[in-house]
């Protein structure tokens, strides 16, 4: 075992290769592990406090103090908003969300990822056009796509079929229009990544494989269904769980489209940054309907709680039910 | 030969996926092709002559100085913006003051400095961050790395909702809201997938490359500048990029946290609202102009992704980059 010990020869302190990389090791680490205790661990631990906490505005206080006590009292008001009806409405939108990503999204993304993968005609170029929207902000999409079917459908409706339509994604077009299309977009949006990532899993299979089931005579759809689905299915696992955990936190691009002040339409994350946002611009003193960071933090922790375990269970029973590579 | 080699290769299924294919990369060029030719309109030729889809008319007032760029022009040397400090005010009020913070006055090219600043280095940090911490996971066979490997498993997998009204507390109590600083605090951060990507790139590369490196008397962090940086660089750059693109394009922190700094990307944004009240002198009210506007936003990262496509496309898995 070697020791700390000073050198015989001009007396300098010679520290062991373990010891030196410890120290370098502590170093490293160090301001990483304090931003993460400070910017993950500490601020999820104050949004527990400020769920607890009640602000009253002292009065007659220059400053504009508050008065701050603890109370359960948010976690009352969250409660009862979590089962209102404009609750439930954000919850089925945003199940909504998840049902399409899973149902139309991972299929026509496996479906393009396999034909890019096999590099079939023009495979090249749709990578290209499908991670392109990934590249491209999703500000200057989001605001084309809404300038598109707001303002030019209606007045081309008009100029070349004589007909009144109202656009779509603006505050005067109907709910379900306007949920429709925002869908719609947000889908459209989202098959950059998907086909990337599934396309590098593909392109990983083993070709001994696929080459000894096409000698047996299988089709395409046969190969895809039976051969790269199965053995790239923990990379879809990987997705759906991951859609499922960030469901409370997908906008669903809404604020590119409507901004802090509209709820013509909403989804649970667009709901927490647009009250956020409002609360902002009340100079936080929300009134009236508006929710207070306070209740919006406990519906914060609510919408947590009840996520945790249903991730951790769709994993387990994707991992026991789905397709096995025997 | 040639033929029936095609034909099974190319089956019923193909043809279905290929028109999926082609329908969606249509509407992709459609939309763009409209947003160039719209940024090249005169407001009355939009706006009056409800020129909304064909190519510009010439005879519409204006038409000539939109052709040559005007409205490109307009924006990028002879606009003033001007953003009010609403949002400062409000986190100034709940921590004791108010304030009515003075309209700040911008140019196009301070968007453009400021978004440069915060993606090239908030892009840099954060990936440097998650490349020193993979390394230390995986080369440093301490207790410590094995609980940490495990904690960032942890954190990608447990979802957490709503925690930005902490964070604003949290940045206002370390008296770095709206700074520079605060950007480059919330980037320092080795949590996400790319620490993943590191972790297993680096794994892979022998030990025999340090040892040998220390043998002939190099220092911990000497080996890991010049020795383990060079031989993950692609990597790095391929993450730099990849994180420069998102920040780039990011408005929503930039509008949260540092919210008198406007980048490009919140600017668009805040100048395309309605009710955003960027503009000084309406001279956004037109939808050529603020599609112009999203151009110039859309153009370095375009040129980015034309130049290192192959990068930016090459499979980034958890094993390094397959090209």
């Amino acid at each position: 075992m070697e020791e700390n010990k000073i050198s015989a020869e001009n007396g300098k302190r010679v520290y062991t290769r373990q010891q030196k990389r410890l120290v370098f090791y502590v170093l490293m680490f160090a301001l990483p592990i304090l931003q993460f205790v400070l910017f993950y661990l500490y601020v999820n631990f104050d949004s527990f406090v400020i769920a607890f906490q009640k602000k009253t505005p002292i009065l007659g206080s220059i400053t504009n103090g508050y008065e701050v006590v603890a109370t359960g009292e948010n976690f009352i008001k969250a409660w009862k908003f979590f089962f209102s009806e404009e609750c439930g409405k954000m919850i089925w939108n945003s199940i909504q969300l998840l049902f399409c990503q899973i149902v139309i999204v991972t299929p026509l993304a496996l479906l393009f990822s396999y034909y890019i993968a096999k590099e079939k005609p023009g495979s090249g170029f749709f990578r290209i056009m499908l991670y392109l929207p990934q590249v491209i902000s999703v500000v200057v999409l989001g605001l084309l796509f809404q300038y598109v079917v707001g303002t030019v459908y209606p007045k081309a409706m008009e100029q070349y079929f004589d007909k009144e339509v109202i656009g779509l994604l603006l505050p005067s077009s109907s709910y379900e229009q306007n949920f429709t299309t925002a869908l719609i977009f947000t889908l459209w949006f989202s098959f950059g990544t998907n086909v990337l990532i599934y396309t590098g899993a593909m392109s990983g299979i083993d070709q001994s494989i696929v080459e000894s089931a096409q000698l047996d005579g299988v089709n395409s759809f046969q190969e895809f269904i039976f051969i790269y689905v199965p053995l790239i299915f923990s990379t879809v696992t990987t997705f759906v769980i991951t859609g499922l955990a960030g469901i409370f936190n997908n906008q669903m691009n809404l604020h590119i489209f409507f901004g802090n002040a509209d709820g013509n339409v909403d989804v649970f994350g667009y709901y927490f940054y647009r009250i956020t946002a409002m609360n902002i611009a009340s100079g936080g003193n929300a009134s009236g309907n508006l929710m207070n960071l306070n209740t919006l933090a406990a519906l914060g922790l609510i919408a947590t709680a009840i996520l945790i375990p249903l991730t951790l269970l769709t994993r387990k029973l994707l991992n026991k039910y789905g397709p096995s590579v025997e | 030969m040639m033929k029936k080699t095609i034909k099974k290769k190319f089956q019923p299924v193909d043809i279905v996926i290929f028109m999926l294919l082609f329908v969606l990369s249509l509407v992709l060029l459609l939309l763009l092709s409209w947003g160039l030719l719209t940024s090249l309109k005169s407001y009355d030729d939009f706006a009056y002559l409800g020129n909304v889809l064909g190519f510009p008319d010439l005879n519409a007032y204006g038409a000539k100085t939109a052709l040559a760029f005007g409205n490109y022009r307009r924006i990028l040397f002879s606009t003033v913006f001007q953003f009010s400090s609403t949002d400062a005010s409000y986190y100034s009020s709940i921590f004791g003051y108010v304030e009515n913070a003075p309209e700040t006055t911008f140019t196009f090219a301070n968007f453009l400095l400021n978004s440069f600043i915060y993606s090239i280095v908030c892009s840099f940090v954060h990936a440097f961050v998650a490349f020193a911490c993979a390394y230390l996971c995986a080369k440093y066979k301490f207790r410590f790395s094995e609980i940490i490997y495990v904690l960032m498993l942890v954190v990608m997998a447990v979802p957490i909702v709503g925690s930005s009204p902490a964070m604003i507390e949290l940045l206002r109590d370390l008296a770095i809201y709206d700074t520079f600083f605060a950007m480059i605090a919330l980037n320092f951060n080795f949590t996400g997938v790319y620490f993943f990507v590191f972790y297993a790139h680096i794994k892979g590369i022998p030990n025999t490359y340090m040892e040998a490196a220390e043998i002939d008397g190099a220092s911990q962090f000497r080996t890991f500048i010049l020795i383990i940086f060079p031989l993950c660089a692609k990597v790095f750059f391929t993450v730099f990029l990849l994180q420069f693109i998102q920040t780039w394009n990011d408005y929503q922190t930039p509008l949260l946290y540092y919210p008198n700094h406007p980048t490009l990307s919140y600017a668009v944004f805040k100048m395309t609202r309605n009710t955003g009240g960027a503009d000084k002198g309406q001279e956004f009210q037109g939808i050529p102009q603020r599609v112009a506007g999203c151009m110039v936003l859309a153009l370095p990262v375009f040129v980015l992704f034309l130049a290192f496509n192959k990068l930016l496309m090459g499979n980034l898995t958890m094993g390094g980059i397959k090209e």
